[in-house]
């Protein structure tokens, strides 16, 4: 029987891992939330799960206490440690899955122990000396679907957890490595932090390389889905991310056998805007794209010159872009569709190579 | 797209348009330019078929939940009278007057814009008037009121003032919570008592401003960072006293300062002629400033008054985005923003406008109540101003560039076509003007990069 828990700082950022939270190995019951976030329990779908209010909260009947990542703005003392500390107090073990500092983690281990519950930190699992020990031109066998995007904030992740559980409900092994942080808790593996280490990109392709072909080795999957953060091409001159690095290492790394691209919102897109992107992914990426997926956030205009661009979302609209390829996976009809081109596609370069 | 071209190329396009029937007619250094400019789509009719902005159909979902800012109005009293201000009875508006906003209001205010920010990581809040120093209590009431309601998301706040309220408690008050603090300045004192005096006397308050200047100097002398200036100019006063005194006055020569001329829209009459010296003296300092862009003077010497031509150059013609060379079947000439996303404005009853600068007394100026929420079609309405001037816009060679909204277009008594063509010739000249100043600086070696 899977623990109970509840998940907090839950704002936007959390709404995949609540959709999906059947795939966790816990039993989420409620999220806790802060009024201006203003979070609607429609993200809930029809779980049963509900959003708490911090003032009445109750941990009753609860196991865990799973500390998540947020996008907003948060004093870890002042507005995180107090329900730790209410958790720990109520015989509630704590689980961290954001980053924190060793001073807080110090707090937090302080107070577990005081109270005696468990405080535990999601494990990340990447053996770097695992890989080394493996070799630079092991080839990788088993099917590879990306999901990428063109920008940040084009629903990913939503894509991958999406595509995820319809290939375990069609009986497929599967193994993943997720574009955000502590994926762990979804059961597969985060994007690894040395892609963000200050070494050399040929060492960071390498070692991705390794990363998915050990997983390959442990997992014995067949199928691996891996999400790429961030978006393949700058927006602008000011607003460059990291020019598409990421990308581009991983697409150095594997050679994936069908891509999903999530594009920004827009009504206009037509045959040769995608074109377009795929011309540009199989000359800088070397890849083909196989699908589109059209997510339900827009750059706002006026923000492009600003320090900060501004992102606008909206809600998820139907897909009235009558372009071939174009999906939108959040509709449940649309993504069945979606998953069966991908694997027919999938199937159709199964030449039975041994 | 800008393309140089010959005076041979420039006379066939004058005469015979974008049709290559004539070609034969050029050089053939000149048909096969003319010949190459058709065959890269230069020479295309790209004017759009029907007027529809963009953002039309996303207007509801942009306005649920990404909301980011709000203006609070928080009184309509002011402790001046100054002569050209909007609210003084010269303009189609309001005038001064004891409402206040109340407390239920301010915070009627803030749940709104929080049940619309759900998407919005930054919040920013504004306080405006009249004069908004006059409720200082409710202001900081609304500060308290907001970082609850907020907590999780980084909350700012802005104050516009004339500063004479600017008490050593109140700057601790704002230094405190890091206000951004605009003060309106309009120059040394013989221009800016000119028009900035008290209420029912003939005395201006340059010397209390000054003071309160260097009052913010001695207790907070880190927050004078955070505190830039709004000078309107008058063309009665002297543009090169204003220009010195921002330039060398000790306390304001290093401060932001943002220039306006006095506003035009709305105003029942006409303003008076413009003055020969202050154009002449003005455009001395654009052509500094067109020196600095090309290298050949110090920013130190670029005018503060100027610096928004020289940015435009930059931000509106250098760093144009150029997506495509046609113009799509639908579109909409540049100019309006989306009426209540971009600067929602709530007066002190509780009205919703587009921003602060529009008429409060026009209904039709008016996108909505804090107990109704936004009135949709109305902020459609505003969002499509330009289908009032459909046959002029769509063969306007300036369509893109366009700056003119739905304030322009405002005649006291409705939104007027006539009123927005008026302004037609003075937004082409400004756009035409920049564009030649563009070419010059790029035919100069100009690089645009690192421009103020």
């Amino acid at each position: 029987m899977k623990k109970k828990c509840i998940l907090f700082p839950c704002d936007m950022e959390v709404e995949p891992l609540v959709k999906y939270c059947d795939m966790m190995k816990y039993d989420v019951t409620s999220i806790l939330s802060l009024e201006s976030w203003n979070l609607s329990e429609e993200i809930f779908l029809d779980k049963t799960c509900k959003i708490l209010d911090r003032d009445n909260l109750s941990f009753k009947g609860i196991d865990v206490l799973v500390i998540v990542e947020s996008n907003s703005y948060l004093d870890f003392t002042a507005q995180i440690f107090p329900m730790i500390e209410k958790a720990a107090k109520d015989g509630v073990d704590v689980l961290i899955a954001r980053d924190i500092s060793s001073m807080e983690k110090e707090l937090c281990q302080k107070c577990c122990e005081e109270n005696n519950v468990s405080f535990t930190e999601l494990e990340i699992k990447c053996d770097i000396d695992k890989l080394e020990k493996l070799s630079e031109d092991d080839k990788i066998y088993t099917p590879i679907l990306l999901v990428a995007g063109t920008s940040v904030n084009t629903q990913k992740f939503d894509i991958q957890l999406a595509l995820r559980k319809k290939f375990l409900e069609a009986g497929y092994k599967v193994s993943q490595i997720g574009s955000r942080k502590y994926c762990e808790l979804l059961g597969f593996h985060s994007f690894p932090s040395f892609m963000n280490d200050s070494v050399r990109e040929e060492d960071k392709i390498i070692l991705f390389r390794k990363m998915v072909k050990l997983i390959e080795i442990e997992e014995k999957p067949e199928i691996i889905i891996i999400g790429t953060p961030g978006g393949i091409l700058p927006i602008n001159d000011k607003h460059h991310f990291d020019f598409g690095m990421t990308n581009f290492m991983v697409s150095n790394a594997i050679c994936p056998d069908c891509v999903v691209m999530n594009l920004l919102y827009n009504t206009l897109y037509e045959e040769d805007d995608l074109q377009r992107f795929r011309e540009m992914c199989k000359h800088r990426f070397n890849y083909e794209i196989s699908l589109f997926h059209v997510s339900n956030t827009f750059i706002d205009p006026s923000s492009l010159n600003d320090w900060k661009v501004k992102y606008i979302k909206i809600d998820q609209k139907q897909n009235d872009i009558n372009v071939k390829n174009v999906y939108n996976f959040m509709a449940e009809d649309q993504c069945d569709e979606a998953f069966n081109v991908i694997v027919e596609q999938l199937a159709g370069n199964d030449f039975g190579q041994l | 797209m800008i393309i140089k071209i010959t005076l041979e190329i420039y006379e066939y396009l004058n005469n015979h348009g974008s049709d290559v029937t004539y070609v034969n007619e050029l050089s053939s250094e000149g048909k096969n330019f003319l010949l190459d400019l058709k065959e890269q789509g230069l020479l295309k009719d790209s004017k759009p078929k029907i007027i529809y902005h963009p953002m039309t159909d996303l207007v509801e979902d942009m306005l649920k939940s990404n909301l980011s800012r709000m203006t609070l109005q928080v009184t309509q009293n002011c402790n001046l009278r100054c002569q050209y201000c909007v609210y003084s009875g010269s303009y189609n508006n309001r005038v001064h007057n004891n409402k206040r906003m109340d407390i239920e209001t301010a915070k009627k205010a803030i749940n709104f814009l929080k049940n619309h920010s759900q998407s919005a990581e930054d919040i920013i809040i504004s306080f405006y008037g009249g004069e908004p120093l006059l409720e200082m209590k409710l202001i900081q009431e609304c500060v308290t009121y907001s970082k609850k309601v907020f907590e999780g998301k980084k909350v700012s706040f802005n104050l516009t003032t004339n500063a004479v309220l600017l008490s050593e408690e109140n700057i601790e008050y704002l230094s405190k919570e890091d206000f951004i603090l605009t003060i309106s300045l309009d120059g040394p004192k013989e221009v800016h008592d000119k028009n900035r005096k008290f209420v029912n006397s003939d005395s201006g308050t340059y010397d209390i401003v000054m003071r309160n200047l260097e009052k913010i100097l001695d207790i907070a002398p880190d927050y004078i960072a955070k505190v830039t200036f709004n000078a309107v100019l008058d063309d009665e006063s002297s543009f090169k006293d204003t220009n010195d005194f921002f330039m060398k006055h000790d306390i304001v020569k290093n401060m932001i300062v943002s220039a306006n001329s006095i506003n035009a829209v709305n105003r029942k009459e006409q303003l008076k002629a413009f003055s020969v010296k202050n154009y002449v003296d003005r455009n001395y300092e654009s052509f500094i400033g067109m020196l600095y862009s090309l290298g050949r003077v110090d920013k130190d010497c670029v005018s503060h008054l100027i610096k928004k031509e020289i940015s435009d150059i930059k931000e509106k013609i250098s760093d144009r985005s150029i997506v495509d060379s046609t113009i799509p079947i639908k579109s909409h000439p540049g100019g309006p923003c989306v009426p209540g996303f971009q600067r929602p404005f709530v007066n002190a009853y509780g009205k919703l406008f587009p921003c602060e600068r529009v008429s409060e007394t026009a209904e039709y100026m008016c996108i909505g109540n804090l107990d109704d929420g936004f009135d949709m079609n109305r902020i459609k309405e505003m969002l499509n101003i330009g289908r009032l001037t459909e046959d002029n816009c769509r063969n306007c060679w300036a369509y893109n560039f366009c700056t003119q909204c739905v304030a322009t277009a405002d005649d006291g008594i409705c939104l007027s076509k006539e009123n927005r063509l008026e302004k037609c010739n003075a937004v082409r000249n400004y756009v035409e003007s920049m564009i030649k100043d563009y070419i010059v600086l790029k035919e100069n070696g100009c690089q645009f990069t690192n421009l103020v």
